[in-house]
């Protein structure tokens, strides 16, 4: 489903960056863990086509991710990639539920407010559809952004260190609802983290910092 | 959810700051519309007013006066002339026509002008109702004097003066015969009657000088003068040459022959544009320096929001909107606002000229209005594309050529 062959980064001034071989089958979730500065971000970002390796492929389901470029690859990843950044970056100017509608919209598919309703429902911020970003409490807003990634039923989830800044309950609760949400749309679920409670969640890891 | 909306959601989030672009670029716009208009408007009246007078004879003086007075019907005359004397320069070979004026009365602020009925088809004056003069003491009113509150068959007093309140010739009311259709020109505001009405409220009046102090004289100021009926004097002669070839000599020889002065409207009207041109120059020149303040301000506005926008428009792009959709959102929003302030500053510009216009009306001077609309505007509607998109383009530029992964890594 989710394939990373080979795929190496190179800095101009520093060290290349070699990254193991991923392979993943749909609806299976994975921890990419290791130090910060060890490249999870990068990998993330190559694999959601925001990033284009030097060398090496991505292959997500059919789509050699790698071969597509421009408007092409941006259509294919607000189509076929959900992803909840670390500082969620939802839109401050877009209310909820227009933040959910805009993913639908820049994916190229047609505005469906029911399913951002739905999707909203889900991870149980239907009451807030309305509201500013800036209204939202930060518990409420990250539910939001994993709202907003799965609108679109991707077959990809990634996610960049969800659980950093919660609580033990919240971290809990934040990762359950991923889970669920990619067992929803039997996603692949690639989750980069260095928080060692993510761990009793999540079986399939795949460590960068020992290079395993 | 499209391209409008994503814009336009972030231009009201940021209201106060854009409110600001708005009213700058709405004020420079107002400027420059109103400028336009009232110098059309003004320049048009007084071409108007002055089509197809080549030269007015009267008494010396100010060339200046001797034309606003005339011609404008604004200032005080110079004098008066003889009429045997005015007559021999009517019928001079290189004269095609000359209509002889005589001022002096008023009625509620309107001049009562005794002259022939040449002065109503020289301005194509057309009878809305009534008949025009035959006898002494009847008199033919222009479209704003009848708006004023004259009727048809009614009986007025003219009053000794050119501005309201003098010595009133209660002896001799005038009578209108006659209601003029608007024109767009001075005598709109006209009171016509034969020149005998004039001579003969004068002649009646230069019999009663005895009742009336000295004081009155300067309203024809002219009049003192010995030798000749003083019921027999006129105040100027508008006069259209036969060939261009006068414009070079007859002027000249008025001036050197007679007593009598010649001035030619086209140069008077050129000389006073020209003064008032400075003040035009100079407002025109102000509301550059305000539209220019808008655009770089726009500009400012919308480069340094890109600073903070860069997260949303990288989110946008990695929710699937290409680069080419995101340069769409920020050129709808520059378009927006350069749209409505243009618009804006049209009304606004288009109001206060009317509300000029309606204020000033009072002083009988040039009517402005705000009403029209003049082809010397379509190029500012051209503006906001101009301002609009270049405001949007370093900014736009930026955004299509920025790395979502880096920006977002950052934020």
């Amino acid at each position: 489903m989710l394939a990373l062959e080979r795929v190496e980064i190179r800095y101009p001034q520093a060290a290349q960056l070699q990254f193991p071989t991923v392979r993943l089958n749909a609806g299976e979730h994975c921890l990419l863990l290791g130090p910060s500065g060890c490249g999870k971000t990068t990998l993330l970002h190559v694999a959601a086509g925001l990033l284009t390796p030097d060398s090496g492929s991505v292959r997500l389901g059919e789509t050699e991710v790698t071969a597509l470029t421009g408007a092409q690859l941006d259509r294919f990843r607000g189509r076929h990639i959900g992803i909840v950044f670390q500082r969620l970056h939802l839109i401050p100017s877009l209310t909820v539920l227009e933040n959910l509608t805009a993913a639908q919209y820049c994916a190229g598919l047609p505005t469906d407010e029911p399913a951002a309703r739905g999707a909203l429902a889900r991870v149980g911020v239907e009451h807030k559809a309305s509201a500013l970003p800036a209204q939202l409490s930060q518990g409420q807003a990250q539910r939001v952004a994993i709202a907003r990634a799965i609108v679109n039923r991707p077959q990809l989830i990634l996610t960049d260190e969800p659980t950093s800044s919660l609580d033990d309950a919240n971290a809990r609760l934040v990762l359950e609802l991923l889970q669920a949400q990619a067992q929803e749309c039997n996603a692949v679920l690639l989750v980069a983290t260095h928080d060692a409670r993510a761990k009793s969640a999540i079986e399939r890891r795949i460590d960068l910092g020992t290079g395993a | 959810m499209n391209l409008l909306t994503l814009g336009m959601a972030d231009l009201r989030h940021h209201k106060l700051a854009n409110s600001l672009h708005l009213i700058l670029l709405t004020l420079g716009v107002a400027i420059i519309t109103a400028l336009l208009l009232i110098s059309t408007e003004i320049s048009g009246r007084l071409e108007r007013d002055a089509d197809g007078i080549d030269m007015v004879i009267g008494a010396k003086g100010s060339p200046l006066q001797l034309i606003l007075s005339t011609v404008y019907h604004l200032d005080i005359p110079t004098g008066n002339i003889p009429l045997d004397e005015a007559n021999r320069w009517a019928q001079n070979p290189m004269v095609a026509q000359a209509i002889p004026l005589s001022l002096g009365d008023n009625t509620k602020g309107f001049r009562i002008v005794g002259t022939t009925t040449a002065l109503v088809q020289h301005y194509q004056g057309k009878l809305g109702s009534g008949r025009l003069w035959q006898k002494p003491m009847e008199a033919v009113i222009g479209s704003e004097v009848s708006k004023a509150g004259l009727k048809l068959d009614q009986p007025f007093v003219g009053v000794h003066g050119l501005t309201a309140g003098g010595h009133a010739h209660a002896d001799h009311p005038y009578r209108v015969v006659g209601v003029l259709e608007p024109t767009g020109t001075v005598l709109d505001r006209l009171i016509l009657t034969s020149l005998d009405s004039v001579w003969e409220i004068h002649a009646q009046h230069h019999h009663d000088a005895d009742d009336h102090d000295e004081a009155e004289a300067p309203a024809m100021p002219g009049a003192a003068g010995g030798g000749y009926n003083p019921s027999q004097e006129i105040t100027a002669l508008l006069v259209r040459y036969r060939s261009p070839l006068a414009a070079i000599s007859l002027p000249r020889m008025v001036n050197s022959q007679s007593k009598l002065q010649a001035a030619v409207p086209a140069f008077e009207t050129a000389r006073l544009l020209q003064l008032l041109g400075l003040g035009f120059d100079t407002l025109r020149a102000l509301a550059g320096v305000l539209i220019l303040t808008a655009v770089l301000s726009a500009f400012v506005a919308l480069y340094n929001a890109m600073e903070t926008r860069q997260y949303d428009l990288a989110v946008l792009r990695c929710l699937g909107a290409s680069p080419g959709r995101v340069v769409a959102i920020l050129w709808i929003q520059a378009i927006a606002l350069s749209v409505a302030g243009t618009l804006l500053g049209l009304l606004l510009g288009h109001a206060a000229v009317e509300t000029i216009g309606r204020l000033a009306n009072t002083a009988r001077g040039i009517d402005l209005s705000g009403l029209i609309v003049l082809p010397a505007e379509l190029p500012i509607l051209l503006l906001p594309l101009v301002v609009g998109t270049t405001a949007a383009l370093i900014p736009a530029w930026r955004a299509y050529r920025t790395d979502i992964a880096a920006t977002l890594s950052a934020g």
